[in-house]
């Protein structure tokens, strides 16, 4: 065959070569062997790139705009009552949005110092810029990365218990895979019984405890801590609390409902464990 | 010449807007209730991709912004190039056959693409996952993330069309400036 018509017939099948393309792709790019998100390679840093300055930008402009709103609706009443002091107030009301917000970033710090010094951890301060681009999976993404000594696997904690760990890097951004994500999975303990489970993702605000069985002693309200198996979070550290628990009359495992012990609704401040001691953490209080 | 210019820069172009719409996606949505107005701006210009671009241009584009997706979500690997192509074809093939001559038909097809996307998502993501954990969460995103999108659908289909006009891309504006070309070839 020649090439004059080779070319004739990818001209005259031009449509269903594309096709055949367009369908192969993605099907290459399903990795049926890992349930893992995959790494960033050059092109997605470039990306993130774009994306990763806009979102810190919009993150803050969105806190100083809720920050200043919240001042605002606080002081109304005593602007309203006192007259003689609004224009002493205006001077003032900038100063107060800033130490409150200073103030309460304070506040929230000290207690990841606190709980950095309890454990006796190397850590990290970063912020969340993003979330998530779809309801479907709970990811979230902080402003410190590679250039701040992250990487692949840290895990994320703050002062109430365990984010998620770290399954991306750039070189100032890194993304977060959170305990509430389907494909996350935290090997527990419960602290009451030494009960042993996996937890993973459920819904927007709810977590299952996998792999209990019908006759482990498990109650709502228990606290669930980290099992340290796996190597990647410490051991001891807060992940939630039962909130619900089925048993059905048959089978052999019985349904757990786990709160996380972070509250993902606020959550802005987080801390990465760079390094943390390899014995076991004395401490499981952080409740 | 310039016009020309201006027709080349307008998938690039795009791709930034679209970009930034992921960046305002991605960060204004954390309180809890507003998570249900969380839009899927992709799947709204991979929509439009497969209505007003040529199979191949189209594919590409949708290729890329399931690339931008990937990357700034937890997702499995390859389910967003497999669900938004799926959603390519099939807007593609719908479009063969049936015509959409107003916008509000445009944006009544995204909010019931957006439940087929869900559905697809489900579908792809339960192989992984226990289906129970992800159905639940589906169902109760389905009908605000339809809706929400096939209202911000109406206001990005304006902004696209006017996009494709000012870019060059609209075929009308592109047969203008044909036209254009003819009658500066012709010496007029």
């Amino acid at each position: 065959m020649g090439s004059a018509q080779m070319l004739k017939y990818i001209r005259e099948y031009r449509f269903y070569i594309i096709l055949f393309f367009f369908i192969l792709l993605p099907v290459l790019a399903i990795d049926t062997s890992t349930r893992s998100p995959r790494e960033y390679r050059f092109y997605d840093r470039v990306i993130v790139g774009v994306t990763s300055p806009v979102q810190v930008v919009i993150t803050w402009v969105l806190d100083s705009c809720v920050s200043a709103y919240n001042n605002y609706v606080y002081l109304w009443e005593t602007r309203k009552h006192n007259e003689d002091l609004l224009n002493e107030n205006r001077k003032l009301l900038t100063t107060i949005v800033n130490l409150r917000e200073t103030q309460e970033e304070n506040r929230r710090l000290r207690r990841l110092l606190s709980f950095k010094e309890d454990f006796k951890l190397d850590t990290v301060v970063a912020r969340v810029i993003a979330r998530d681009v779809t309801t479907e999976f709970r990811a979230i993404r902080i402003n410190r990365g590679e250039s701040h000594g992250i990487q692949k696997d840290m895990p994320v904690v703050t002062s109430s218990g365990i984010v998620g760990r770290v399954f991306r890097t750039t070189n100032k951004t890194a993304d977060v895979i959170t305990v509430l994500d389907l494909l996350s999975a935290v090997d527990i303990i419960v602290k009451r019984s030494r009960v042993r489970g996996i937890i993973e993702g459920f819904t927007e605000d709810v977590a299952q405890m996998k792999f209990a069985l019908r006759t482990d002693d498990i109650l709502p309200g228990d606290l669930l801590i980290s099992s340290g198996l796996g190597g990647i979070f410490p051991k001891g550290v807060s992940v939630g609390r039962v909130s619900k628990v089925q048993k059905k009359p048959y089978g052999i495992s019985q349904f757990v409902e786990v709160e996380p012990s972070v509250d993902f609704s606020r959550l802005e401040e987080v801390l990465i464990i760079t390094r943390f001691p390899s014995s076991p953490v004395h401490l499981e209080t952080i409740e | 010449m310039t016009r020309l210019i201006w027709k080349f820069l307008n998938a690039p172009l795009l791709i930034l807007v679209i970009l930034f719409a992921v960046s305002i996606q991605t960060t204004i949505f954390f309180p809890p209730y507003l998570i249900y107005l969380k839009p899927d701006v992709i799947l709204i210009a991979v929509v439009w991709f497969a209505l007003k671009r040529e199979f191949l241009e189209g594919g590409v584009l949708t290729l890329i912004c399931a690339e931008i997706a990937e990357i700034h979500s937890s997702g499995i690997q390859g389910v967003f190039f497999a669900t938004y192509m799926a959603v390519f074809l099939t807007v593609k093939g719908f479009s063969n056959y049936f015509v959409f001559p107003k916008l509000k038909n445009a944006v009544v097809m995204v909010l019931f693409i957006s439940v087929f996307w869900k559905a697809l998502a489900l579908a792809f993501t339960s192989s992984f996952v226990d289906f129970y954990r992800q159905w639940r969460q589906t169902l109760e995103f389905l009908l605000p993330g339809a809706i929400v999108e096939g209202a911000l659908a109406y206001w990005g289909f304006q902004f696209m069309e006017k996009f494709d006009w000012k870019t060059y891309k609209n075929p009308q504006a592109l047969r203008a400036l044909e036209d254009e070309l003819h009658l500066e070839e012709e010496g007029f």
